[in-house]
């Protein structure tokens, strides 16, 4: 595990962000920050790299945590849906069913075929 | 965010025998956390190929199982002021055109890459025809492989006193 040097605060991710604390709590829960619990603390801590990355990304300004679409430069990015536990073991199960479901039909070619068919390249890079 | 292309998720979900399975699973939990992205040409690829062996109730709660569980944001071109006849002629006949005369490219691969690259965050784009794309997109194109390598490296880079 990374060293407690690897790690700051909210408020000092916060303040070097320029963002109040409780965004960045609310970027977790969107899913775009991962933050961390330290061993015997309780207090959320932020990795220095997600500061980085997230101060790069900045340049080009963060989406609206409240909203789900986020229009930039001719693109509309439509987040995924904040985590949800419950939601997100229903999503895992479905993913399984396809899965399984998509099992009981092979085989039915190489993912090779299906790019050639699809793209008219071969796929082996 | 990196940008990732219908392969990865075909590996994931329907080619499961494919020897590159097990890297390309540890590259999708990897990338959850950093804002992993698909184009909606590249999505409906997915569920186009899908969508010959899933049952239509499956197929239609597609947001739960492939956008929820694999944390993805779901790229569109955006319009801005054009008209709806400007904009679709300059998305799907001008752009596309230009790349297919100066790089040689299919249809679906320069929809894709045109809006990955169009996308600010951008940071690369993943697959694992990478050498396919290295020649079309100014974009740094990664296999997932090669992603996790990088990632495993800097990694050890920043360790380092």
């Amino acid at each position: 595990m990374e060293g407690k040097q690897n790690y700051v605060t909210l408020r000092e991710a916060s303040e070097y962000l320029g963002v109040h604390p409780n965004t960045l709590r609310n970027w977790e829960q969107r899913g775009l920050i991962r933050l961390a619990r330290l061993p015997g603390s309780r207090y959320r801590r932020v990795p220095k790299a997600e500061v980085e990355r997230l101060a790069g990304q900045m340049d080009f300004g963060l989406p609206d945590p409240t909203s789900e679409r986020w229009v930039r430069d001719g693109v509309l990015m439509l987040l995924p849906p904040p985590d949800d536990a419950e939601l997100l073991a229903k999503a895992e199960a479905q993913a399984e069913d396809v899965k399984a479901q998509l099992a009981k039909v092979e085989p039915q070619g190489t993912l090779e075929e299906a790019m050639i068919e699809l793209r008219g390249a071969s796929w082996s890079s | 965010m990196v940008v990732i292309d219908s392969d990865v998720y075909l590996i994931e979900l329907r080619y499961r025998r494919d020897a590159r399975r097990a890297v390309n699973a540890a590259f999708l939990e990897t990338t959850r956390s950093a804002m992993p992205a698909i184009t909606i040409y590249n999505l409906m690829e997915v569920l186009g190929q899908l969508s010959f062996n899933l049952a239509p109730q499956t197929l239609l709660a597609w947001e739960s199982w492939l956008v929820r569980q694999y944390h993805l944001t779901v790229l569109w071109p955006d319009p801005g002021r054009l008209s709806a006849e400007e904009h679709m002629t300059r998305e799907i006949f001008q752009r596309p055109f230009q790349r297919m005369l100066t790089k040689r490219a299919s249809f679906t691969d320069a929809l894709a890459l045109q809006l990955a690259e169009d996308t600010p965050l951008a940071a690369a784009f993943i697959t694992w025809n990478a050498r396919h794309f290295r020649e079309k997109t100014w974009l740094p194109v990664q296999t997932p492989a090669e992603y996790l390598a990088n990632r495993d490296e800097q990694k050890i880079q920043r360790s380092q006193p």
